[in-house]
């Protein structure tokens, strides 16, 4: 066996070698004339001489069109648990089929989200399935099944929603729709009080909001003790709250918002004070951000609509300005985005094929690109250079984050509180790796961050002065540890 | 003169067609089969280069007398091509590339090009930063990088919003109706942005309608032709018979080293009357300076005569910046509030307008690190034979410019004449600049031209940025560049591929 793979290797190079030499015909001929079966012949006439090699030898380990062989899919992105809370997420697979051609089908529950044909020139490859995440748990399946009906299926799951989050003294998680809270004078992490089934949290500096399963969303102005219903909300898939403002993005792809409006950041054409929930007028959106004073939308098409404060140039439009800006504006020259993260004055988005922009406040280094200092604002987005692609990403305070599809977790921006989780207080102007290793949900950058790691244990780092490491209070535990932290669940 | 520099130029190139046939015979086989070599017009195609490089530039030229064949052989690599600043050419080429410094700077000029930078990144302001202050009353961007966002190129805005890196000149008829002249409610340039209290003039939205058109081989392509849209306009609707001029901003790169180009070689060049009958005509504009009239060199109609000019011009119309040579805000006869809110003292002083001034002539020209590829190489041939290299001339040996040691005698490809030339009526403005027509626009340098994407974020091109591509912008060209555009549609793709590749390699 191992002979004969060493001569195909041989005969292969030797193609590749006589390919060069003459015109191209010859080639498939020649590939032909291997004895090699039809996977081999069918590589070799699609390029060169090295993939006709490749082609060869699996035929030669799989002994030819033999019905035994197996339909190979596994799963490439997104690692189990991940937490999501753009709409859609996208599912990468890789599959070999003996013959050709194949049907890839993915299902979450009884329900078939995607589906797809493989040619039947294709014996290997990748595909992107699209997942249109629901609340909370998901878990999806994908199916293979080959030209002469073998199948073979991959599970996988992720969550949707927000799972930590945290406010300037005090740490929110979830765990199986229950509240736990930390910090805030007190350091043991303890279950609140709160409505049941939760499946997202989000801060904004005064008030804590809470989604659950069905939908609702809730609010607590002064803290989870006294979470009430947010009327003129249902079916609610994302919450994205920004300084006094927030963004409620409904299932359905429409988008609502209240709060503040000095800056035109409701989007409702004005600057006018709006009492309650009101729709932004758009539709077909799928993913939010909110920064201060300014809010953020990804549409089904890939744009990024902004509107409201744009006095850091955080609307990307090439400026920054004084005025309000009221009506949502597309930021220009920018296309194929997914996912959009904000924090204080600056933005993130990504795109589909896991590229990263940032564009607004720059002081700190929280755009990646390099900069930091008063001129290092991009008022329109520039591209980030990262060790592979993107699938999540996340910005509070100054500060960046994203988590590539290899799990590896990345961080940028202010860092004098240890907010970044690097194992010193020193800023970061370019995406670094953190001590955190792979995550499934991370909330970071106001005084320090929470995650839930891969085995969906929590970490906390950076400022302890309330207790937000679960560590006891300054003096008798430390004012801060740059280094994450384990902190126990209740 | 002109005339007799440009008949010495064909009288090189036909004593060195051998070498072209000799090169032909070694290099490896083109395409096979591409008949669309546009035959005739590899000769005239050939001239690139000014007098001074004639030599060098000639071998590339020569090519063209293979046209008969039909197909294409890869043009000669000239050594220096891969370094199209000369000693200022930087090896990086990146995101950044479009503001780095020349390569050849002393450390005192570096400090200075360091200021430039600082001042062409910062926000202007209303009020309260002594450093920064002067925004305004009215503007179009808030600091230089506004437009030229990392030293790149502008591009039109998403349909229905305000143009944020590009800008619209106006004029209205002279009341003889023999001229065109600023409009006394608008000036020459819409302002759409203002300080508080002072009202933004109006502004400007684009659509496009999609025109289908085909290849020789049937392939068929879509353009893209804008129409303008004013929008709350604060002083009244614009005037019967108001002409506009939407252009984008310009990339800054190797500007000191087309200033240094010597005006006898762009001379040279020029052909007003088409003594030579090659259809290409090519003149310069000419531009009041000090009372005295100067030839122009820089803007998109050749409307400016040098680079401080330049700079002081955006910094009065786009930002509301008042400089030495521009010491009073711009402000129409019948803005009242904008008079009322003007500058009372010099927004930027002479130090740092030199500053700025520097850096505008010092930044580097990014390398062709693909410059010797054999797919390049056709491409550049074709580009020769397609008649594009008779004003997108390749090359210059650049003369003196006071205060600017750095760029002279340096061996420069930028490709472009610097003259004005009829584009045809598809890219006409109709609004005339000083002494350019309507139909009229300088060759545009194509140094850089494939790092657009990287450092701009799109790939926007032409005036007013309505090409979406290299491709696209060919495509528009007409007037005198009809015959080139013809050449290039009669192309095969695989031709049409190798010469997009050349320019993309600028």
């Amino acid at each position: 066996m191992r002979l004969r793979a060493l001569a195909l290797c041989t005969l292969a190079s030797v193609v590749a070698v006589a390919c060069s030499d003459d015109p191209p015909a010859g080639t498939t001929t020649a590939a032909g004339s291997t004895g090699a079966a039809g996977a081999g012949g069918t590589a070799a006439s699609s390029g060169s001489g090295g993939s006709g090699g490749n082609g060869g030898s699996s035929t030669g380990e799989g002994g030819g069109s033999n019905p035994d062989e197996k339909v190979v899919l596994t799963l490439v992105s997104p690692l189990p648990g991940l937490a999501f809370e753009r709409r859609h997420v996208d599912v990468d697979v890789a599959f070999s089929v003996p013959e050709g051609g194949a049907t890839l089908r993915l299902a979450l529950g009884e329900a078939i989200t995607d589906e797809q044909s493989i040619d039947t020139t294709v014996t290997t490859g990748t595909a992107r399935l699209r997942l249109p995440r629901v609340r909370g748990a998901n878990v999806f399946v994908v199916t293979i099944v080959s030209a002469s009906g073998k199948t073979s299926t991959v599970e996988g799951n992720l969550h949707g929603g927000r799972l930590v989050t945290t406010s300037i003294d005090t740490m929110f998680a979830l765990r199986d729709g229950t509240l736990v809270q930390w910090g805030g004078g007190d350091p043991t992490p303890a279950k609140k009080d709160a409505p049941t089934a939760l499946v997202s949290v989000a801060e904004n500096g005064d008030t804590l909001f809470a989604l659950d399963a069905e939908g609702h969303v809730f609010k607590a102005p002064g803290g989870p003790s006294a979470f009430e219903p947010v009327p003129g909300l249902e079916d609610i898939a994302a919450i994205a709250p920004g300084g006094g403002h927030a963004l409620f993005l409904r299932a359905d792809g429409r988008l609502f918002a209240a709060g503040l409006n000095n800056r035109g950041q409701l989007g409702t054409g004005d600057t006018e004070s709006h009492a309650g929930v009101v729709e932004v007028p758009l539709d077909g959106i799928v993913a939010i951000a909110a920064s201060d004073d300014a809010s953020f939308a990804v549409d089904t098409k890939g744009l990024v609509h902004a509107w409201g404060s744009n006095d850091e140039g955080q609307l990307g439009l090439g400026d920054e300005d004084a005025s309000p800006h009221p009506d949502p504006l597309i930021v220009p020259n920018l296309v194929d985005i997914v996912d959009v993260a904000a924090g204080r004055d600056h933005v993130l988005a990504l795109t589909a094929a896991g590229g990263l922009y940032a564009w607004g406040l720059g002081s700190s280094g929280q755009l990646g690109d390099g900069s930091a200092g008063i001129l290092a604002s991009k008022p329109q987005p520039v591209p980030l250079v990262l060790p592979g692609p993107a699938i999540a990403l996340g910005a509070r305070g100054n500060t960046s984050h994203v988590v590539l599809a290899s799990g590896e977790h990345l961080v940028w921006g202010q860092n004098s509180l240890a907010q970044l989780g690097v194992g010193d207080t020193n800023l970061r102007t370019k995406p670094t790796p953190s001590l955190l290793g792979h995550v499934r949900a991370i909330s970071a950058g106001l005084t320090g961050g929470v995650a839930v790691d891969e085995s969906g244990g929590l970490q906390a780092w950076g400022s302890n002065t309330s207790g937000q490491l679960g560590l006891p209070l300054p003096p008798e535990g430390p004012e801060r540890s740059s280094i994450p932290v384990v902190v126990p669940w209740p | 003169m002109a005339v007799s520099l440009r008949a010495a130029r064909r009288i090189a190139l036909l004593a060195v067609i051998p070498l072209g046939v000799a090169c032909s015979d070694e290099a490896p086989a083109g395409p096979g089969g591409s008949a669309s070599g546009p035959g005739g017009a590899g000769a005239s195609g050939g001239g690139p280069g000014s007098g001074g490089v004639g030599g060098a530039a000639g071998a590339g030229g020569g090519l063209g007398g293979t046209g008969g064949t039909g197909g294409a052989t890869p043009a000669a690599f000239e050594p220096g091509e891969e370094r199209p600043g000369g000693d200022t050419t930087i090896d990086t080429r990146d995101e950044k590339s479009f503001l780095r410094p020349a390569a050849n700077l002393s450390l005192e000029r570096l400090g200075t090009f360091e200021a430039g930078l600082a001042l062409f990144d910062v926000a202007w302001t209303v009020g309260g930063e002594v450093d920064r202050d002067g925004l305004g009353p009215t503007y179009v961007g808030t600091s230089c990088r506004s437009c030229h966002f990392r030293g790149g190129r502008g591009a039109p805005p998403p349909p229905g919003q305000p143009m944020t890196s590009m800008l619209v000149r106006l004029s209205i008829p002279s009341a003889d109706g023999a001229t065109f002249v600023p409009d006394p409610r608008y000036g020459d340039q819409i302002q759409n942005k203002a300080i508080p209290g002072v009202p933004p003039e109006g502004w400007f939205s684009v659509a496009y309608e999609a025109k289908a058109a085909a290849y020789a081989d049937g392939t068929t392509y879509e353009l893209l032709e804008p129409t303008y849209t004013a929008h709350d306009l604060a002083f009244g609707p614009l005037a019967e018979g108001t002409r506009f001029s939407p252009r984008v901003a310009q990339p800054m790169i190797g500007l000191g080293l087309l200033a240094a180009i010597r005006d006898e070689d762009i001379e040279a060049l020029a052909d007003p009357h088409d003594k030579n009958g090659d259809g290409i005509r090519g003149r310069r504009n000419h531009i009041s300076v000090d009372g005295k009239l100067a030839p122009g060199r820089f803007g998109w109609k050749a409307n400016e005569a040098d680079l401080a000019r330049q700079t002081a011009g955006a910094f009065l119309g786009d930002i509301g910046i008042t400089s030495p040579l521009h010491p009073t805000d711009n402000c129409p006869p019948l803005q009242a509030a904008c008079a009322a809110a003007a500058s009372t003292t010099l927004d930027i002083d002479a130090a740092r307008f030199d500053a700025i001034v520097v850096l505008s002539h010092l930044v580097a020209v990014p390398h062709r690190p693909e410059a010797a590829e054999p797919d390049v190489l056709l491409g550049k041939a074709l580009f020769s034979q397609a008649g594009c290299s008779t004003c997108h001339v390749p090359s210059f040996v650049t003369g003196a410019l006071a205060g600017f040691p750095e760029v002279e005698g340096q061996h420069i490809y930028p490709y472009t004449d610097l003259l004005l030339h009829d584009m045809g009526a598809g890219l006409a403005d109709e609004r005339p600049d000083h002494e350019a027509g309507g139909r009229d626009f300088r060759t545009a340098p194509l140094w850089g031209i494939g790092l657009t994407s990287l450092v701009s974020g799109h790939t926007r091109l032409l005036h007013d940025g309505r090409a979406r591509s290299i491709e696209e912008a060919i495509l528009w060209h007409g007037g005198e560049a009809e015959p080139a555009r013809a050449s290039f549609r009669a192309m095969s793709g695989v031709d049409r591929a190798a010469l997009l590749r050349f320019v993309s390699s600028l």
